[in-house]
């Protein structure tokens, strides 16, 4: 999956996409979370915030991997 | 064993003084984690090849904040700052590199403009202007000789920036994180601590007739500055998570704090001038204040919003016994009951905040006690005038180091031009620049020295990253702990950075020591020459923007009361407030001459809004007595404007006669009981006392002379 995205003739590591999309992912259920009250019942929420992403990361990484090799 | 010498107990005086300063345990753990995310930035940027690393390294220096919050909002005002100037400089540099004198001309009206954009903006996002302003010379000027680098140097120069905040974002959010809820917190019952000192002691001294304590009005200016350290606090706090409410809680807080300022301003001349009546204070009244008091002092529990009820309830009561009566002293007494409850509904507020803050969230249903007055948090005065004149300056000595530069054909002189730019955009805001760019060139110079330390006798001992970091370890984990402290934090600011950037550090170690002493007198030149100008284009002391803003003040006041800026009230209000909290510290810093406090004109201010909003209410004959005041008062004003500020006017007689005959003619309509269900005429009649009580406040504040003072002139 090592490789550039070109967008328009600007070229982009191929992590970024999936970064991005993590990004809107964890956005959503961040706010999800909140909306649902969860936050009260986490000890540490910076670090479930970024434990999330990593996992969402994953999950993105692994999913564009499919399409776009 | 001998009794102790008075040389070893002045040897241990000094000790404890000394062991005061030392950094306390919070701040070393402040201190660790920003050098743990410095050197994690340090060593992300070295392995992505990047080839400026210590600048990621500064970044975190510059953007890291006890508070996790402070930390995330810096950091982006920092990221955006930056990606503004280099485009920018992306964009411009390529077009003028060949006409010195245009891209000169344009880098100085840049740096000038953008600056006076944030001074427009007085909360910490200004720094997205300010950094703007001369982040475009640090990039532009360095890349004349090779303008097709450009670009990659401001991508460089933007992940470098990019990396340190991402760092320091991340440990600061991740190790033993800052909550803001916490020290807001502390700094409620802080801010609350100095309203109830100064309400306190002033039920005590003036009801009794002591002389006023010094400490009450220190008081009072300690809750002008907490005003405006919530504004700041508050701005932090939008980027802490979960902190919605708090952020609704501190601008509920700061607008109680605000409105503190005239009511006991108030309530203190009210009381003193009536103690100075041949009836005195009323028994009644006086223990009804000592009572206040008491509860004020008294440290918040459970029933303090209840009994804070009775006392408001109590009030209203001893005011309906005094109705009747229409004489200076009814109308003082009555005066003073007004001011107490809402000293009291302000109180009640304040402390209903201060529990809502500690269970962490606002109570759905809460009411507030008070609601006689509300005003937008957002609106500030400014001084556009000065404003403009020290951007205009900062450009021009931009300006004039540029031509210095391409003059003497200096190579290394753009560094000289990027450093004048910074040092005359950091102090601009302040009213006397000149001391702190002082400070600002001393410390630069000792961080050069510091520096050549560092890059000809320790690094080269190090030869890996370990050893790097074991060497810069000591100097920047004790500058670390000096960062979080006010006194210290711009100081140990320019040494971190300063230092990170004259150490150089890079993948390679290249110690060129021409190369070094060339851009570190260029660097010092630049820092001296936007000292030495604005020791030429500012000499007027900090009594010049003093006497501007009381200008400002008495022009809004003749404009309030010749009945303009009526549409928006709310924003009179707030600017008033804003004026008066840049006033206090300034005033508290002169020598008194003004013969103001800066409250009294607040307090005219309030007046005269309500007596405008209540016009149209009126009876015609009531109404056209109140105009006749008005326009007394306008031309008032627009006399004193008129006069030097050290030169009062006393009020002329007319005004005195026209709040006179107003009063009497209002009296009849506030005392006339209507019939229980005639509720037009109960509304009437609550105007008329808001107006009577309108029209007390403008003879107290402007007509009656201050009896004497027991301990002379107030300060």
């Amino acid at each position: 999956m090592i490789g550039d995205l070109t967008l328009y003739g600007v070229y982009l590591p191929a992590l970024a996409l999936p970064i991005a999309l993590a990004y809107v992912l964890v956005a959503g259920l961040r706010w999800l979370l909140g909306r649902a009250g969860a936050y009260r019942w986490i000890w540490h929420r910076s670090l479930f915030n970024v434990s999330l992403y990593v996992i969402a990361l994953y999950a993105m990484v692994r999913w564009t991997a499919g399409w776009m090799s | 064993m001998s009794t102790a010498t008075p040389l070893s107990a002045r040897f241990e005086r000094r000790l404890d003084g000394l062991l005061a300063h030392l950094p306390r345990a919070r701040e070393w753990l402040h201190s660790a984690k920003t050098f743990a995310a410095a050197m994690l930035a340090f060593y992300v940027a070295l392995a992505a090849g990047l080839p400026r690393p210590y600048w990621a390294l500064a970044t975190v220096y510059v953007v890291s904040n006890a508070l996790t919050g402070a930390t995330r909002s810096k950091g982006l005002y920092r990221i955006l700052g930056t990606l503004i100037g280099a485009s920018v400089a992306v964009l411009v540099l390529p077009l003028l590199v060949d006409m010195p004198l245009a891209l000169s001309l344009f880098v100085s009206a840049w740096t000038g403009t953008l600056l006076y954009l944030s001074f427009l903006d007085r909360l910490p996002s200004n720094y997205v202007y300010m950094l703007s302003a001369y982040t475009l010379p640090m990039i532009a000027l360095p890349m004349v000789q090779q303008p097709d680098q450009v670009f990659t140097f401001a991508v460089a120069r933007s992940e470098e920036i990019l990396i340190g905040i991402a760092c320091a974002s991340l440990v600061s959010a991740l190790v033993l994180p800052g909550k803001a809820a916490p020290v807001l917190e502390a700094r409620f019952g802080a801010w609350l601590d100095d309203a109830g000192r100064w309400a306190v002691g002033l039920l005590h001294s003036e009801a009794a007739g002591q002389p006023r304590d010094p400490a009450t009005a220190a008081s009072a200016h300690r809750l002008a500055a907490d005003v405006l350290a919530l504004d700041q606090f508050i701005s932090h706090l939008r980027y802490d998570t979960d902190s919605a409410d708090a952020v609704k809680m501190s601008r509920e807080l700061r607008m109680r704090l605000g409105l503190l300022l005239p009511t006991l301003s108030s309530l203190s001349a009210a009381v003193r001038t009536l103690r100075a009546t041949p009836a005195g204070v009323p028994a009644a009244l006086r223990a009804q204040m000592d009572e206040i008091a008491a509860w004020i002092a008294a440290p918040a529990g459970p029933d303090t919003d209840v009994v804070g009820a009775r006392l408001q309830q109590r009030l209203r009561s001893l005011a309906e016994t005094c109705a009747e009566a229409q004489a200076w002293d009814d109308l003082l007494r009555r005066h003073v009951m007004k001011r107490l409850e809402g000293l009291v509904q302000l109180w009640r507020d304040g402390r209903a905040l201060q529990r809502m803050m500690t269970a962490g969230r606002l109570a759905p249903g809460w009411a507030p006690a008070y609601e006689r007055w509300t005003f937008s948090t957002a609106v500030r005065h400014h001084d556009h005038g000065m404003q403009l004149f020290s951007a205009v300056s900062v450009s021009l000595v931009t300006f004039f180091a540029c031509a210095l530069w391409i003059l003497t054909g200096w190579s290394d002189g753009g560094g000289a031009v990027i450093m004048c730019a910074v040092t005359s955009c950091f102090f601009a805001a302040q009213d006397e620049p000149a001391p702190a760019q002082l400070a600002f060139v001393f410390v630069n110079t000792l961080c050069l020295i510091f520096g050549l330390i560092g890059l000809f006798l320790i690094l080269p001992a190090a030869h890996e990253f370990e050893t790097l970091t074991l060497a810069l370890a000591p100097m920047f984990l004790l500058i670390g702990t000096l960062v979080a402290r006010p006194a210290f934090a711009a100081v140990a600011l320019g040494l971190s950075v300063t230092l990170a950037t004259s150490l150089g550090l890079t993948d390679a170690y290249s110690a060129d020591f021409g190369l070094f002493v060339n851009s570190s007198v260029a660097s010092v030149v630049g820092s001296l020459i936007a000292l030495l100008w604005t020791l030429l284009t500012r000499p007027f002391s900090a009594s010049l923007s003093l006497r501007r803003l009381l200008r400002s003040t008495w022009r809004d006041l003749a404009a309030t009361a010749a009945g303009r800026h009526l549409d928006a009230v709310d924003t009179l209000r707030a600017r008033m407030i804003d004026r008066l909290a840049q006033l206090m510290p300034r005033l508290a810093a002169s020598t008194g001459l003004q013969g103001t406090d800066g409250l009294a004109e607040l307090r005219v201010g309030f007046s005269t809004v309500l007596l405008q909003q209540e016009l149209a209410n009126l009876p015609a004959p009531a109404a056209r007595e109140v105009q006749a005041v008005l326009d007394a008062l306008a031309l008032h004003y627009r006399r004193r404007l008129e006069r030097p500020v050290a030169a009062p006017l006393a009020p002329s007689p007319l005004l005195g006669r026209r709040v006179a005959r107003a009063i009497a003619t209002l009296t009849p309509l506030a005392t006339t009981v209507p019939e229980a269900d005639n509720a037009a005429a109960r509304a009437r009649q609550a105007d008329a006392h808001e107006v009577l009580h309108a029209l007390t406040e403008l003879r107290l504040s402007l007509l009656t002379p201050p009896p004497n003072e027991p301990t002379g002139a107030p300060a």
